[in-house]
């Protein structure tokens, strides 16, 4: 087996689209397309949410969208490959600021700013990950928080372009705007579609040869590259789609922003959420991410609407509970826990004590 | 010409004193592969109790370093012997949102306790400075780069030739063999967090003397740098903290000058990355260390 | 109100109590700003909705209505400032005061344009808020343009006026354009900018929340400037007077910076090197209009500092923006005779007022124009009214280094 692993996933194509969709169909049971089914039945279901409830609660949900987006996106190269990128930001950051440049400065619409950014995340990610994934562990962390505080640097700097340290503008308002504004509906649809589509690009990359490929280069990167598998493209297309979903939730939250500085966009914050979420959700499968997501972001605003200057106490204090009480992840901790027909927490402490 | 020299006298004691930074990091990190995301915090609140210190007592800053130390080490080794080594065997990335937890507990507490203000530890020495024809070097930061240079001497000397210091070796290379020998690991964990966040409140009373400090910006900037620059010296030697600190700190002085904007910024994390690349295990480190997979 | 029962022309206030009208903000209370400007600002508002209140609310169509203040932490993050804004419009909260700084303000003001609301901005001065066309974002402070350009006018007033001037700035919007037109008005006062401004564009630029500004200030060693002028927050400030020391740059005449000096939080991180520094500042207790809500401006200091427990010495200037966007928003109600949004936009448009924070009239683009800033300068750990030099309190300390 010497071919890609894209090559690996798109062998099936060589018999004919309808003999394999024929197929796909006289194969489906409940039992292997429940994953299938509860996306659509859970796309749906917000869809009906987005009638019943206020708009300033579907700019809140928006953002657990988004952060459902972003936690699929860095479970792909920290969760299945392994590879904890520190610096997902940056791809978030590049996506706002190549939207905003191009609406701002070059009069685009969205609708070809949106693919430039997704573009340049795919270029970047490419770019610094062909060195980069050569390094492991915390060396491939820190070198990609390097990346990200230095391409902010870059942006900081670029102010004949980019506007520098005194922010960008993307033009919403009258005959200036290249794309009319979404408002609040129009963004809640948007990370909702990018939501969903991040949580089906993970099931199916997760379920398929390249999947399989990830979890081996995770697992044992020598062994993997024994049996052929060509690891430095799984790294860097796991770290492509990766760059690509979070240039594409940074692009849109640039437009809902209008306004914004490097600072805010580039905010090493976002990282760090993501990688609580999918760690705190359980890492290497694809409810984990997306129950760290919706639970981690209501808890946070929860707490800050309700608690006051004490929030962020204890948003860190639960999370020094959770990481000792369900070291597995909470979606992993449950399902063990049905198989094995026993709830011990303890346990989980006893696993991993010194 | 004299501008550039300036800038690079500097450098080098801004370097120790990041080194001090650091030293704690990188030892947390080498002997239990945990990355300390509250050692910043952990420097903070060292900063505090000094700072405290000096505006009830009167007490010289330097003259709080070992009850700062002593304080910090405790609160250390408590941290570590209570909860830190409930999930020590877990994935790193479980080490990691601890701290991050915890430091968050951390500044956001001091942040109610002392409120957001910079503060600062007034002396009558630490902002003059020793005039060498047209360069100056401050007093403060000599002070602790010296101290710096001091406490790495010492560490190293503590991990090669006493009984403890082997302990925390031998624990760092294999904690089953170690075992095996007799040394209780827990123990010898929680000693070495100890001693890192003493190390941190070292540094931390030290930032609150040359500059200031508040519990809002400082801790996840003290953090940062010291990631930064344990990467960059390497892990596993006791002086890769200070020649990762001094070359960041010499790098950052010169190139501010040199570089218009704030491009030293940019500048500086290329060199880190191109450092890492072409070697990985740092300036000074051992290659075992980057050679762990451990995530 | 005072105002209004005189206007009615009865003795007593005869007027039965309406319905309480919401003021609502997002403010941060964790985060950079929680505990720092940001609690100020609160401080600010909550002063003005209780000493409103006391007052007997804001009087129209015969009631009197009482004020409710709505709150929510936004973290010190902008997009959580217009998130929280966009929730207070479902609730029908169209009155809004503004978050703490330049960053949230901007990020708050299309917001508040699209839900058809009312913004009175209290600490956002970026002139940047300005440039967009935005209808429904009201200012009361001075915009960031003025910050540097008061400290050049009052350094040209001091004696001796210095002939050099150095200016170091954050790369943040707020600062640069700040340091952008002190620069053009020291040519026009006939300084000398060294480095020259070609080179003062970059060489002198610090990171925005920089720690260390060394590169900068050995930039400037050398070239002796009479004054050296921080246009940043108040990290930057004090490391520059901190460094400035340790590097041996002693300016001839003395410091300057334009936020970080008029804040308590400056004297309690620089000690004893805090003194003789001048800084900027948008409101000081000399003013000497009033109005009868908080009485002149040293009434409104005295009484904001005993119930927070503030020195009157080190008081932060940033409640008193606050109070005075407060204070706008509820004349226009009034004025208005009504609370629907756009009928209070457009008194404010018209508003003209006199008050503890002087005169209150916005411009076109939402400016409170003809505002002036003051220039203070720190004495003794206190704050010294030294510019305009009819507020005046005291003389300047001046050369300010000895």
């Amino acid at each position: 087996m010497s071919a890609s692993p894209l090559a690996l996933i798109l062998e099936g194509r060589k018999r004919p689209g309808r003999e394999l969709l024929a197929e796909w169909v006289r194969t489906r049971r409940l039992s292997n397309s429940w994953a299938a089914i509860a996306l659509v039945v859970g796309f749906a279901a917000m869809l009906g949410v987005q009638q019943v409830i206020e708009p300033g609660t579907m700019r809140l949900l928006s953002a657990v969208f988004m952060f459902v987006a972003l936690a699929q996106a860095w479970n792909l190269i920290g969760g299945f490959t392994g590879y904890a990128s520190f610096g997902q930001v940056a791809f978030f950051g590049l996506g706002a600021y190549i939207t905003a440049v191009l609406m701002n400065n070059s009069h685009l619409t969205f609708w070809l700013a949106m693919p430039a950014a997704i573009a340049g995340g795919v270029l970047f990610a490419v770019l610094i990950g062909l060195p980069l994934l050569r390094l492991r562990g915390h060396y491939f962390a820190i070198a990609t928080l390097g990346a990200a505080e230095g391409s902010r640097e870059v942006i900081n700097n670029m102010t004949p372009v980019t506007g520098g340290g005194l922010g960008i503008t993307i033009p919403t308002f009258g005959d200036q705007a290249p794309t009319p504004y979404f408002g609040k509906p129009g963004f809640y649809l948007a990370f909702l579609i990018l939501a969903a589509l991040s949580v089906a690009v993970s099931a199916l990359l997760a379920r398929s040869r390249f999947g399989y490929a990830m979890v081996a280069v995770h697992e044992d990167e020598a062994a993997a590259g024994a049996v052929g598998i060509n690891t430095t493209s799984v790294k860097v297309i796991a770290f492509a789609v990766s760059g690509a979903i979070v240039a594409c939730a940074g692009s849109i939250y640039a437009f809902q922003q209008i306004e914004f500085y490097p600072s805010d966009v580039f905010d090493p914050s976002f990282t760090v959420l993501m990688v609580i979420m999918v760690v705190i959700g359980g890492s290497g499968s694809i409810l984990g991410p997306l129950v760290g997501a919706v639970g981690l972001e209501l808890l946070s605003q929860f707490l800050r609407i309700n608690l006051g200057s004490y929030n962020q106490l204890i948003f860190g204090a639960i999370i020094v509970v959770v990481v000792v009480f369900f070291p597995q992840g909470v979606v992993n901790f449950f399902r063990d826990a049905w198989r094995l027909r026993r709830i011990s927490l303890l346990d989980n402490i006893r696993r991993y004590r010194l | 010409m004299s501008q550039l020299l300036q800038a690079a006298a500097y450098g080098v004691v801004q370097g120790g004193l990041l080194g001090l930074v650091a030293v704690g990091f990188s030892l947390v990190w080498g002997v239990m592969n945990v990355i300390n995301l509250s050692h910043g915090a952990l420097a903070v609140t060292g900063a505090y109790l000094a700072w405290l210190l000096n505006l009830h007592f009167g007490l010289d800053p330097f003259l709080a370093l070992p009850v700062v130390a002593i304080a910090l080490f405790l609160f250390g080794y408590a941290l570590q012997r209570g909860l830190i080594n409930l999930v020590i065997n877990a994935p790193i990335f479980l080490t990691l949102l601890l701290t991050f937890g915890l430091g968050l507990v951390i500044l956001n507490s001091l942040q109610l306790l002392f409120n957001a203000d910079d503060r600062t530890i007034e002396t009558s020495y630490a902002s003059q400075s020793l005039a060498l024809g047209t360069v100056n070097v401050p007093y403060g930061r000599l002070a602790a780069c010296g101290l710096a240079l001091a406490i790495t001497v010492g560490l190293a000397a503590v991990m090669t030739r006493t009984r403890l210091g082997h302990s925390i070796s031998a624990t760092g290379m294999d904690r089953g063999a170690a075992r095996l020998m007799g040394i209780r690991a827990r123990h010898v964990y929680a000693i070495t967090f100890g001693i890192s966040a003493a190390l941190a409140g070292v540094a931390g009373t030290m930032i609150a003397t040359v500059g200031s400090f508040n519990p809002t910006t400082t801790p996840g900037q003290l953090t940062l740098d010291a990631f930064v620059i344990s990467v960059l010296g390497g892990l596993g030697n006791m002086y890769g903290a200070l020649v990762g600190g001094l070359v960041l700190g010499i790098a950052e002085s010169v190139g501010g000058l040199v570089l218009t904007g704030t491009w030293v910024n940019a500048i500086a994390m290329a060199v880190l990355i191109l450092t890492l690349i072409v070697r990985p295990s740092g300036l000074i480190g051992k290659a075992q260390y980057s050679g762990r997979v451990e995530v | 109100m005072a105002l209004s029962a005189a206007a009615c022309g009865g003795g007593g206030n005869t007027n039965t109590s309406g319905s309480t009208i919401t003021f609502a903000a997002p403010v941060s209370q964790t985060g950079a700003f929680g505990q720092a400007e940001g609690l100020y600002t609160l401080q600010g508002y909550k002063f003005c909705q209780n000493t409103l209140n006391a007052k007997g609310g804001i009087n129209f169509g015969g009631q009197s209505h009482q004020v409710t203040l709505v709150t929510q932490d936004d973290q010190s993050v902008a997009a959580t400032s217009a998130q929280i804004v966009d929730g207070y419009n479902d609730k029908g909260y169209k009155f809004i005061l503004s978050p703490y700084g330049s960053a949230g303000t901007t990020a708050v003001a299309p917001v508040v344009e699209r839900n058809g609301q009312v913004m009175l901005d209290s600490n956002g001065a970026d002139t940047a808020i300005f440039t967009h066309g935005y209808k429904n974002t009201f200012a009361v402070l001075s915009p960031s343009s003025t910050y540097v350009t008061t400290i050049i006018d009052a350094l040209a007033a001091l004696n001796p006026a210095p002939k050099t001037v150095a200016v170091i700035a954050a790369n943040d919007g707020f600062s640069q354009h700040a340091a952008e037109q002190g620069v053009k008005e020291a040519q026009a006062k006939g300084m000398t900018v060294v480095p020259s401004p070609t080179a003062y564009t970059s060489s002198t630029k610090v990171a925005a929340n920089a720690t260390d500004v060394s590169p900068a200030l050995i930039a400037i060693k050398g070239l002796n400037p009479d004054v050296i002028i921080v246009s940043a927050h108040l990290n930057e400030a004090v490391a520059a007077v901190k460094q400035a020391s340790e590097l041996g740059i002693k300016p001839k005449l003395g410091f300057a910076a334009t936020v970080a000096p008029p804040t308590p939080a400056f004297i309690s991180a620089l000690g004893k090197s805090s003194e003789g520094v001048l800084g900027s500042t948008q409101w000081v207790p000399e003013i000497t209009a009033s109005d009868s809500i908080f009485g002149n401006a040293r009434a409104f200091l005295t009484n904001f500092t005993t119930t927070f427990g503030w020195s009157p010495d080190q008081y932060p200037y940033q409640a008193a923006d606050a109070a005075a966007a407060c204070e706008a928003l509820a004349l226009a109600i009034e004025k208005a005779g009504s609370t629907d949004a756009s009928a209070v936009r457009n008194a404010l448009v018209s508003l003209k007022a006199d008050t503890f924070y002087g005169h209150i009239e916005f411009d076109a683009t939402g400016m409170n124009t003809n505002k002036p800033m003051y220039v203070i300068q720190i004495q003794s750990s206190a704050f010294v009214t030294i510019y305009p030099s009819n507020l005046a309190s005291k003389q300047a300390t001046w050369p300010a280094v000895k």
